[in-house]
């Protein structure tokens, strides 16, 4: 295997309580996490709510500096970086949250939201701005006149391609999925799910892929970590499969989850 | 089972604006004493609609059509003081998010109890120590102390077990979870099922469970009503819905939830759900249906009996069993 493009080593991140229970016990909302990502690789997260996986997620995403450790990406140390460096390398690491509805601003058109990443990234001219839009709007499977309307006349599943759109307009290396479909129609699911894995195909990116459906992450993520209590108990490897999973965790959470199988027979 | 025990829900519609937003259309279904229905639907569906509309809890605008039989009687006629009896002690309701649905500054016990004295003329103390058995009923250890704490000193799962032993505070006969488990982690979502399941069981009452995910409901229910668009497309025993679906949208759904790695894709139903107020008069599933043919676009298509016990909402109803092997690989990401 080829230098991973992001390596990231012993990072922990404890939140400061604060206010009337300031001095209450101290736990680690992420306790020395180490993992790598190679290109083109989609990297499965699961866990709970409170396991850690979305404070993973930002601190990766360096939106949240981590208390200790190191993330490098594609060979340098972004956490030794200033806050003023940090801010131009960010563009390699976007992200993708829950909730398409609170993640777009309701009085700005598609056009625009896309094209200021561009611009302000400096990947675009305003005169190329229209076509680049299209084209972006187009490798997300929406016509070329969503541009000019706004958040509300779409779908969740429509939006929340507006929002890998936007992901992608700042050409990353790297896109942090965080519940991407959790808050979707069943059926709209699988097609952002599609549409992530076709993204991996063509652009050759890179992805953290965070969620609780153990099996969902199971198929569209060849290595998955399981998160606990801020802590990655077990990675399940490549060529492994989450039936042989050790931890006990990790089996608890595949037996809790209700299959089809098992009642269709 | 006659439909004079437990819930009937029969060609219940409701709508808004003046009838020109019809959000559930025709709706039937029963809930028999002792048997457990599942509903389940997308967000818009109206199932949630359908459920709250059971225990006379519309909102104000809504017009509602149909007739919903309550142990014989017509939920919709009440009064406001007749519902207010057979809220609770007829039927009761649990919601997706306990955090909201408990009153914050009520220490838990003393919000059951006040549910229990609402219906029953009983002291203070014989409601109290009702209280802490149904505590006990539903899980929570140490039930007398935790009796005294509020709501935000328990779990997630455990507030729901609050609602749960609410609920259960007027022994209803018909209890409606909806979406109890959605907010929830997995291992807990399970306990929660598994909690009603017993308490279903035991207490011989009739369990209507909503929700968008078909495996939940297919793990608690012995039959299966499936909602598109505001009407019920298909519904039948659990074991027929699940392995010989006969309305397209079943099959897609089913497919979406298969994890065979050697697709390398998921199987997606194309397009969104047609939103209220745009739902065609026609199949409603017919814009992303793959079997979609002229007639289905041509008129109104009845809920039809395609087996003993099963309906499907489709003209092409024959065709479906062998379209659940590769639905949607055509556009399948589109």
């Amino acid at each position: 295997m080829s230098e991973p493009i992001l390596r990231v080593e012993g990072i922990s991140k404890t939140y400061a309580p604060r206010g009337l229970f300031k001095g209450a016990g101290l736990r680690p909302a992420l306790a020395s996490a180490s993992f790598e990502l190679s290109k083109g690789e989609i990297l499965g997260v699961v866990g709970e709510s409170g396991s850690g996986k979305t404070t993973l997620a930002r601190c990766v995403a360096l939106l949240e500096r981590p208390d200790a450790g190191r993330i490098v990406f594609k060979g340098e140390e972004l956490t030794a970086l200033s806050e003023g460096v940090l801010r131009k390398r960010r563009r390699g690491i976007q992200t993708v949250f829950q909730d398409p509805y609170a993640s777009l601003n309701p009085r700005q058109k598609i056009g625009d939201v896309l094209g200021e990443v561009m611009l302000v990234h400096g990947l675009a001219t305003r005169e190329a701005l229209r076509d680049r839009v299209a084209a972006l709007l187009d490798q997300v499977g929406l016509p070329a006149t969503a541009a000019d309307a706004y958040p509300k006349a779409f779908s969740g599943g429509q939006r929340q391609r507006i929002c890998i759109a936007r992901a992608l307009a700042a050409q990353p290396d790297i896109l942090i999925a965080d519940e991407p479909v959790s808050s979707l129609d069943v059926s709209v699911q699988a097609q952002v799910i599609n549409l992530i894995l076709d993204l991996r195909d063509r652009l050759g990116l890179s992805v953290i892929f965070i969620g609780h459906d153990l099996q969902l992450i199971d198929f569209i993520a060849p290595r998955v970590l399981v998160m606990l209590n801020g802590e990655i108990v077990e990675t399940i490897p490549a060529d492994g499969s989450i039936a042989d999973a050790r931890h006990e965790y990790t089996r608890a959470l595949m037996q809790a989850v209700p299959k089809l199988e098992t009642i269709t027979g | 089972m006659s439909e004079r025990t437990g819930l009937c829900i029969e060609n219940l519609s409701i709508a808004f604006d003046q009838g020109r937003k019809v959000a559930v259309d025709g709706v039937s279904l029963s809930v028999p004493a002792g048997e457990a229905m599942g509903l389940v639907g997308e967000s818009g569906s109206g199932k949630s609609l359908t459920s709250r509309a059971a225990l006379g809890l519309l909102p104000k605008n809504a017009e509602a059509g149909g007739r919903i039989l309550l142990d014989g009687q017509n939920v919709l006629e009440m009064t406001a003081a007749q519902l207010q009896r057979v809220r609770g002690a007829g039927i009761a309701m649990v919601f997706q998010d306990p955090m909201s649905s408990l009153n914050p500054v009520v220490r838990v016990g003393q919000s059951i109890t006040q549910v229990i004295r609402s219906h029953e003329n009983i002291s203070e103390a014989d409601a109290e120590k009702r209280a802490v058995a149904l505590m006990e009923r539903v899980g929570i250890r140490d039930a007398p102390a935790r009796a005294g704490s509020f709501p935000h000193e328990f779990s997630g799962g455990m507030r729901q077990r609050i609602m749960i032993a609410m609920a259960l505070a007027a022994k209803p006969r018909v209890l409606v979870a909806d979406e109890p488990t959605t907010a929830l982690d997995v291992i807990v979502q399970k306990n929660i099922l598994d909690l009603l399941d017993q308490l279903r069981r035991e207490e011989g009452m009739g369990l209507l469970l909503v929700s968008h995910d078909l495996a939940v409901v297919a793990s608690l229910c012995s039959r299966i009503a499936v909602m598109y668009a505001g009407q019920i497309v298909e519904e039948g025993p659990t074991t027929d819905i699940l392995n010989r679906p006969r309305m397209p949208y079943t099959a897609g759904l089913l497919a979406s939830t298969r994890r065979d790695k050697s697709l390398k894709r998921l199987t997606a139903i194309p397009g969104s759900p047609p939103p209220l107020g745009a739902r065609p008069e026609s199949c409603r599933f017919a814009a992303r249906c793959p079997l979609v043919t002229a007639a289905c676009r041509a008129g109104a298509v009845n809920l039809m009996e395609v087996g003993p016990g099963q309906a499907a909402r489709c003209i092409r109803t024959a065709d479906v069993p062998g379209l659940s092997a590769n639905f949607g690989r055509q556009g399948a990401h589109v």
